[in-house]
Formats: C-alpha cells, sequence, structure tokens
C-alpha cells in the first residue's frame, strides 16, 4: 500500500506465441499505413526522438482478463487444464510506469492524420511474435476503437519503470533477454505438463 | 500500451499499425478475448460470432494477505490486505469487507486505500472486527466510480469461457482466538 507500484520482477507476463528473436533495436521499423493521410516507416531512433514527438509517462495497471480464472477451473475443472491458458489465481495484474509517445502525436505529426471519422476508425496492433490458431502460424494482432487513440491514451512505450533492456512484459516494441525469457518459458511449460498429467491421474 | 483495457490489447514487439475502418481480421482479436454474456450454452458451444471483443475489465478485488488456508490466532479482528481494480477511466471508490456472508459489510477507510488515479488500481488494507473461531468465509469487495460493484456468486456472471472473474473475492481461514 506504501508502494503502489509493482516491481518489474513482480509483475505478472503473458505471451501468446514465441518471443521474436528477430528485433534489432538498431534495424528496429515500425510501419503505419491504413487510412492514413501518409504511410510511414519509422526508426526507433526517431520515435525517441523528444523534438519529433514529446515523451510521456503513463501509470497503467494491466490486467489479464483471465485474473483469477483458478476461482472457475477449481469450480468446473477440465477446460482450463486442457490447454496452457494460463491458470491464474490473484496476481495476472500489476501496476507500472510506462514512458513512450502517444499514438496520436505520431499520426498527426508524422502521418498526416487519418482519413477517417474518428468515430469509425479502428487502430490495428501487429507484432513481431507468432501465435498457433489451431496450428496455423499468424501474426499477433489485435485493435482498439479509433477512440482510445483520440484519448490521447494509446501510448508506444519503450520503458517500464525506467527499465528498458529486461522488458519481457511489457508493451515494447524493444527485445527482451533471451535467457530470462526462455527460464520462465520452460518453467512454465513444466508447470503445465505437470498440471496434465495430474489431471490425467484424476 | 492501452490503458484501461485488458493487457491483450497491448501488443508486444509491435512492428505496424494500420488505421481500418472495421475491426481487425486478425484471430486474436475475432476468435480470443470474447466474452458470451447470454449466448453461450455449456462448455463447448462456443460461436465466435456470438462472443464480443473484452475491453474494459468490471470492478474486481481480491485478498492477498491472509492467503486461502491460512490458520490465524487473533483477538477479535482481522487484518486485511489487497488490490482493486476497475477498468475505463474508472476508479476504486470503496472497498467492503465481510466476514459474515455479505450480511454486514465493513467499509475500509479513506486512509486504508492507495491514492486514487487513472487507469490505476488501488492497493488497501483494513482490520475488521472478528468474533468466530473456526472456519470463516471473508468476502471483500470493490464499488468503483461508475457505481459498479461486484456480484457475490462466481457463477451468475461467468459464461464457460474462461475470461473474467468478478465476484466478489473469497478467502477461507480458519481463526482461532
Amino acid at each position: 500500500m506504501e508502494n503502489p507500484l509493482t516491481l518489474v520482477e513482480h509483475h505478472f507476463v503473458r505471451n501468446r506465441g514465441g518471443i521474436p528473436k528477430c528485433i534489432n533495436p538498431e534495424k528496429y521499423m515500425l510501419e503505419i499505413s491504413g487510412k492514413v493521410g501518409k504511410p510511414i516507416s519509422i526508426t526507433l531512433s526517431e520515435l525517441q526522438d523528444p523534438d519529433r514527438f514529446p515523451q510521456k509517462k503513463l501509470a497503467v495497471t494491466l490486467q489479464c482478463c483471465g485474473t483469477q480464472r483458478k476461482e472457475q477451473i477449481d469450480l468446473y475443472p477440465g477446460h482450463g487444464l486442457l490447454v496452457a491458458n494460463a491458470p491464474w489465481p490473484e496476481g495476472a495484474i500489476g501496476n507500472a510506469v510506462y514512458t513512450g509517445v502517444f499514438l496520436k502525436d505520431i499520426l498527426e505529426r508524422a502521418c498526416g492524420g487519418i482519413t477517417l471519422e474518428t468515430t469509425q476508425a479502428h487502430a490495428e496492433f501487429i507484432s513481431a511474435d507468432t501465435y498457433l490458431k489451431p496450428d496455423k502460424p499468424f501474426n499477433y494482432a489485435v485493435n482498439v476503437p479509433y477512440r482510445f487513440v483520440e484519448k490521447e491514451s494509446v501510448m508506444l512505450a519503450w520503458e517500464m519503470d525506467g527499465k528498458v533492456s529486461d522488458c519481457l512484459h511489457i508493451a515494447c516494441i524493444v527485445q527482451p533477454s533471451d535467457r530470462r525469457d526462455r527460464l520462465l518459458r520452460s518453467l512454465f511449460q513444466k508447470f503445465m505438463a505437470f498440471r496434465f498429467e495430474l489431471w490425467c491421474l484424476v | 500500451m492501452v490503458p484501461g483495457v485488458i493487457g491483450a490489447h497491448s501488443a508486444k514487439w509491435l512492428t505496424r499499425i494500420n488505421i481500418l475502418d472495421e475491426p481487425s481480421w486478425g484471430l486474436v482479436q475475432q476468435m480470443e478475448y470474447l466474452y458470451y454474456s447470454n449466448t453461450q450454452y455449456g462448455k463447448h458451444n462456443t460461436l465466435y460470432s456470438n462472443g464480443f471483443s473484452i475491453e474494459r475489465m468490471p470492478v474486481s478485488s481480491a485478498i492477498m494477505k491472509p492467503v486461502d488456508g491460512d490458520i490465524i490466532v487473533h483477538e477479535g479482528s482481522l487484518d486485511l490486505q489487497g488490490w482493486a481494480y476497475s477498468g475505463g477511466e474508472n476508479w476504486v471508490e470503496n472497498m467492503e469487507c465481510s466476514v459474515d456472508g455479505s450480511h454486514t459489510w465493513y467499509p475500509v477507510s479513506e486512509e486504508g486505500l492507495s491514492k486514487k488515479h487513472y487507469y490505476t488500481w488501488r492497493l488497501w488494507k483494513a482490520s475488521i472486527p472478528l468474533d468466530a473461531e473456526g472456519w470463516v468465509e471473508v468476502l471483500v469487495r470493490a464499488w468503483d466510480s461508475s457505481c459498479n460493484t461486484q456480484p457475490t456468486n462466481i457463477r451468475s456472471t461467468w459464461k464457460w469461457d474462461l475470461h473474467v472473474v468478478r465476484k466478489g473475492k473469497q478467502c477461507e481461514q480458519e481463526a482461532a482466538c
């Protein structure tokens, strides 16, 4: 209660696919296109140039929407144990300060704005990590209605609590550390395999 | 980073942004993180087109201390700690605790709650009266700035898919005077 910020090492981590190993901060390019005045490709150093885009900090609580799903699994077991669905108890939530630039500023300053009514637009985010559904690989892709961008709350962040390189969890655009990621993933897989064995025994 | 909505919308390792005139056809958007309010019957009858995309989370809260099953020696009061959060631009206004199955609710004092902030949770702590010995079920619930609170029964708000649990959080414990 004294400090409502969650330490980076205590913040929950959730990935849907593999961790991309191909992102090099030196060579990183973000493409912005669709219904914009001018489609662009922009580098990380251009995004981080404070003369081009004002840098902001936002305190944000992120919650996995499956937080506390363990209570459902306990009451109605089966489905939750068969797939690696992150059997969270109460911990799939954390609070951190993120540093980055608002997407709205980038669209206005570098892309000539959007060419749609803001009430009709959606912002789609496509990531480098892959995702299997059911067994075919796709890139992670989600969207939010444009009103979230309009309210200056969608941020392209590269720092979580002031830490850049080790940011496994954050909505960041920089490559995470490999070693820690592998460790976490192998632990998670072992944990899920163990749960599955238990379930088979029952 | 998209504050106020579930973590799934904060995509990591972002390489492309498209402004579209319709929602993304991405499979994560179309087939995952959907809420089936009244349209899914039984565990395996999911029709993706019946779900809607989960964006803001409902108000929720949890007891982090003590943990389920703890044995506590007490002298008439019980110390609790936890978090409370509400999605969108809502914040948590009040927390309440009950040790008698939701008949009586003890409010958490304002000093017992961390500061309000857009897009963030509030941590809370409370010391509530407890006259029982033996097995006690502790319930907590949060109220947010849109007057929403949590239902007491887990089954009343969930339609099989394992997303969005929002009932008042339970914590069972043995208490001994």
